[in-house]
């Protein structure tokens, strides 16, 4: 499938870098505009109206965050180009929207492009791209939103209502504190990594729990949820565990 | 006789008690004091360690630190993205050169970072090998230039990793964010004979207008670098007796120009 594309970036260097890449690996994406100025970007991508934007992150004046939030209906698929910004990463992998990091490896290249272009047939842009916003104005992390793709489209679930995730066979199945539980083709190593923060805890290799949901620990070496689960703490992750839990 | 013996008895039944319980009182008094003796000695030794090591373990921190608010990832990254586009473009000459550079530039923030003192040439060439690294990636937006007066004996000796996170912040707060091309300005002047002035000028969008930005994006990374920086610079005054001032203005307040200017004053210790 063909996809027209924006790149937004200051640096001259680096728009020369991501065309020449395009152009080699990517032969559906169509370059329809390119810019290195943020202002001029917001109304490059309100008049052209693409289905990609390769967006990088530090730019003068107005960073790439500001500019996807001027744009009235950002319905285009995005895929963020950074140095390095881990916060911004963080962010952008809660919303599963794209990203690459320069100097940019050819491979993931291919790889956020093909995502990319997938997903522009499920017309979920918009939702993806209005949370990154919402989010980014959350300073608490128990209040983010995160996205989990699951079999019927795209779930959009508050962290602190998450009370465990639990791994089987390369899929992970995460309980609720009032809904049903949703399957998620991702690992548990997916969510471990989303999810790392000072809130959650893998006790087990396939339990990633959320230790505000703990009712109580059982000296046998399990863990009590709220929601009555009753699962196991690795033998060798007790005496960390328990010294978390007490500092909490 | 039997009765004289038995008082004997008696009595000396009676001091021996009295003896042995004055001994044992005496005893148990010795024990107690030996134990206490030897638990605060203990516990001075242990305090004493303690404070050697947390020396040491803070000495070790700062250095780490330091290291990392030189070796600023978006620097490094930047750098080899700038690379990346040299190798691209076929442009060998350029691509070895921007290469070699930033290859000496991360040498010496090693060697610096170890030692607590370098000398000012030292500082010197490592400040204009950044800022030339920094020219290759931002081209015509970025000049600069590195003063040094005739007077400043250049063998003397400058805290090391103090200097290069303010020029950093110079480039990428202030001129980064400027429309316009920026230039950057690092002067040396020695002020007495115990000490000289180092003074970073930018003129750039000034540090009131960055703190606006920075609010906006989501992460300061300048203020954790400036945290960095006073505790080095306490530490310093506390075991070296360098007594640095450290002074930031925005150029607006002090005259109609715009950006910043950071002035850092050295007094050697005596």
């Amino acid at each position: 499938m063909t996809v027209t594309a924006i790149l937004v970036d200051d640096e001259h260097k680096s728009l020369a870098i991501l065309k020449n890449k395009l152009e080699r690996l990517c032969p559906n994406v169509t370059i329809i505009g390119e810019t290195q100025d943020p202002e001029e970007a917001i109304d490059l991508i309100t008049n052209l109206k693409p289905q990609l934007v390769f967006l990088d992150i530090a730019m003068p004046g107005m960073n790439g965050f500001e500019v996807l939030e001027k744009i009235p209906q950002p319905t285009f698929e995005v895929v963020f180009v950074t140095a390095f910004d881990n916060y911004g990463i963080e962010a952008i992998k809660h919303c599963a929207i794209g990203y690459v990091v320069k100097p940019i490896d050819s491979q993931d290249l291919i790889q956020a492009v093909s995502i990319a272009t997938q997903n522009i047939a499920d017309k979920t842009a918009l939702q993806k791209n209005t949370l990154l916003i919402e989010n980014l104005g959350i300073q608490s992390f128990q209040q983010k939103k995160i996205v989990i793709p699951s079999q019927d489209g795209l779930e959009f679930v508050k962290i602190e209502d998450i009370i465990h995730c639990q791994g089987t066979d390369g899929y992970t199945k995460i309980h609720f504190q009032q809904s049903k539980p949703i399957m998620s083709s991702y690992s548990i190593g997916h969510f471990f990594k989303l999810l790392k923060s000072k809130d959650f805890y893998l006790i087990h290799k396939s339990h990633l729990i959320n230790i505000n949901y703990i009712l109580k620990y059982l000296n046998e070496g399990y863990v009590v949820l709220q929601d009555n689960h009753k699962l196991p703490v690795s033998r060798n992750k007790r005496t960390d565990f328990l010294n978390m839990i007490r500092n909490v | 006789m039997s009765g004289e013996e038995k008082i004997d008895n008696i009595f000396s039944e009676e001091m021996f008690f009295l003896l042995s319980g004055a001994a044992l009182v005496i005893a148990v008094a010795v024990v107690i004091l030996f134990y206490v003796f030897v638990t605060r000695k203990n516990k001075l030794i242990a305090e004493k360690t303690m404070s050697i090591n947390s020396y040491e373990k803070k000495m070790v921190d700062l250095e780490l630190h330091a290291l990392r608010s030189q070796m600023n990832p978006h620097f490094v990254h930047n750098s080899l993205n700038a690379i990346q586009y040299y190798i691209q473009m076929n442009d060998i000459d350029q691509s070895e050169n921007y290469l070699t550079r930033f290859s000496k530039l991360v040498r010496q923030f090693f060697d610096y970072s170890r030692k607590q003192l370098i000398t000012i040439e030292e500082e010197i060439d490592l400040i204009s090998n950044y800022l030339s690294l920094e020219k290759l990636r931002f081209e015509d937006k970025l000049s600069y230039e590195i003063v040094c007066d005739e007077t400043v004996d250049v063998e003397a000796s400058i805290p090391s990793m103090i200097l290069q996170p303010i020029v950093e912040n110079a480039v990428n707060h202030g001129v980064f964010h400027k429309k316009a091309p920026g230039k950057v300005t690092v002067t040396f002047s020695q002020l007495s004979n115990d000490s000289f002035s180092v003074v970073v000028k930018d003129d750039g969008i000034g540090i009131k207008e960055s703190k606006k930005l920075a609010k906006n994006t989501i992460k300061n990374q300048e203020s954790h670098s400036s945290q960095v920086l006073d505790e080095r610079l306490k530490l310093l005054e506390q075991i070296d007796n360098w007594h640095v001032e450290y002074m930031i203005k925005d150029r607006s307040d002090v005259g109609d120009q715009q950006g910043t200017i950071v002035t850092l004053i050295f007094k050697l210790p005596n």
